[in-house]
């Protein structure tokens, strides 16, 4: 197991507390509490419906709790102005399954959207772009081309190098590897774990594949029904599941293999 | 037939003078109009793109104004501004709404929602959205609107002479009028001519600025 503590004294970056949110009539999440620590994969679990995605949505206010607070880097996110939320979303990287590529722009100016959106020089952009690009294992050719001359993969690592762009402290990742086949999907789990082995962000990981989930978290945070079925350590998810939901969910990956 | 063809072709080259101040006076009539509809049905798609209620009620009058006969429309407008070029250009930028209207806010709802999902995660401002992502990926649409627009403005713009505007309808006016038919024929053709030529150059700019990043 990896250093749970990250920094020592360090906050914890996300704190839930007592979050209740619903779609409509449907209640979506039911007194929700967590703490994510500082540089953890906290990789989070469940079938659809479970309030997986809107967890992830809370925590950069594309969504709105009814109840409970969540606290980003120490900042309450349903307190925030329209001002204040843009600034606290340019402080998080965000990768999503559908990617969402800007299908106008280069790879170039997809990578360092961001920093265009703060006028950054040009010369100085086209730099950061390239190491960027290298950071995720792509070549320097691809830099002009367009997303839609790009294989599912390389959208991928191209979405990961814009979320990368101003080296943020926290990654919000929802099923970014789900549409791609498996051999991409191991070859983007393992540029993950390295990326994360060197820059140490903080990163909320939604999967619904459980082996992709005991890979990739220091912690393991199973869902169902809006609230925590359990939250451990890979190990402790496989070996000591806490509730028939959990030993379900671990046996599907023993009968994969 | 080939009489009247010699004889459009003789009126070409004899009053070449008059044709081309014509033309002139139709492009002028013409590009206002859809300058003015090309602007106020940008903005409205705009809106009509972020709140439903605007859609509705815009999308209501922008239909009612594109279904009124012409001929009646200039008619009415007659009593409120007069004969000439306002009241041409009022009813001619009141009928090139529609187009613009609906395939701007077609082309901005249209858009991918994870494009939109992670424009609004990565912290965009509202403006910058509209700039930077919205109108640019609305862009085909709007272009195709205006193409369409803008066809319909040339060819509609002949009517204009019978409210006492100016261009080629003039022509076709003082055709009909006299029982000069070679006349009403030179008009109508520069008019087809007019309108085929832009609806040709509109679509190569359509494709310079799409062909790449559009599948």
């Amino acid at each position: 197991m990896k250093n749970l503590a990250g920094a020592a004294g360090e906050p914890p970056p996300i704190i839930f507390r007592e979050v209740t949110a619903a779609y409509g009539a449907e209640p979506v999440l039911d007194s929700f509490s967590l703490e994510v620590l500082p540089g953890e994969i906290l990789t989070v679990i469940g079938h659809s419906g479970c309030g997986k995605t809107t967890s992830l949505k809370l925590i950069n206010g594309l969504a709105r709790a009814q109840s409970g607070s969540v606290t980003v880097f120490g900042q309450e996110v349903g307190a925030l102005g329209p001002k204040q939320l843009i600034a606290l979303r340019r402080r998080i990287g965000y990768v999503i399954q559908g990617v969402g590529l800007f299908p106008h722009l280069t790879v170039w100016k997809n990578i360092t959207y961001v920093l265009d959106l703060l006028r950054e020089e040009r010369e100085q952009s086209r730099q950061k772009a390239l190491s960027l690009l290298g950071l995720v294992g792509l070549e320097p050719e691809l830099l002009r081309r367009f997303p839609r001359e790009l294989s599912g993969g390389q959208r991928q690592r191209v979405g990961l190098a814009r979320a990368l762009a101003f080296s943020p402290r926290l990654l919000l990742m929802d099923e970014p590897f789900g549409a791609v086949d498996g051999i991409t999907r191991a070859q983007l789990q393992r540029l993950l774990l390295g990326l994360h082995r060197d820059l140490r962000p903080t990163i909320y990981f939604i999967t619904h594949d459980i082996g992709e989930a005991l890979a990739l978290g220091d912690r393991v945070l199973v869902m169902r029904r809006g609230r925590i079925e359990q939250l451990g350590p890979p190990a402790e998810i496989r070996e000591r599941p806490a509730s028939d939901y959990v030993r379900q969910l671990t046996d599907t990956i023993i009968y994969k293999k | 037939m080939l009489d009247l063809a010699r004889e459009v072709w003789r009126l070409y080259t004899v009053r070449t003078d008059f044709f081309l101040s014509l033309l002139g006076q139709h492009l002028y009539l013409s590009a206002v109009s859809i300058a003015i509809a090309f602007f106020l049905g940008g903005a409205v798609g705009v809106a009509c793109a972020r709140n439903q209620a605007v859609k509705a009620v815009s999308m209501a009058v922008v239909n009612f104004l594109y279904t009124i006969p012409s001929i009646a429309f200039f008619g009415v407008l007659i009593a409120f501004t007069g004969i000439g070029d306002t009241t041409a250009i009022i009813v001619l930028s009141a009928y090139a709404l529609l187009p613009m209207v609906r395939n701007t806010c077609t082309g901005i709802s249209n858009i991918d929602p994870d494009v939109m999902e992670a424009a609004a995660g990565m912290g965009t401002p509202p403006l910058a959205l509209l700039w930077r992502i919205q109108l640019p990926l609305a862009l085909p649409m709007i272009l195709t609107g205006l193409r369409n627009m803008s066809v319909m403005v040339v060819a509609t713009a002949g009517i204009a002479a019978f409210v006492g505007a100016g261009g080629l309808g003039v022509a076709i006016w003082r055709g009909i009028t006299t029982y000069n038919l070679a006349m009403a024929v030179a008009g109508s053709l520069l008019i087809a001519f007019l309108a085929l030529s832009i609806d040709f150059l509109l679509g190569i700019w359509e494709k310079k600025f799409t062909q790449r990043w559009s599948s």
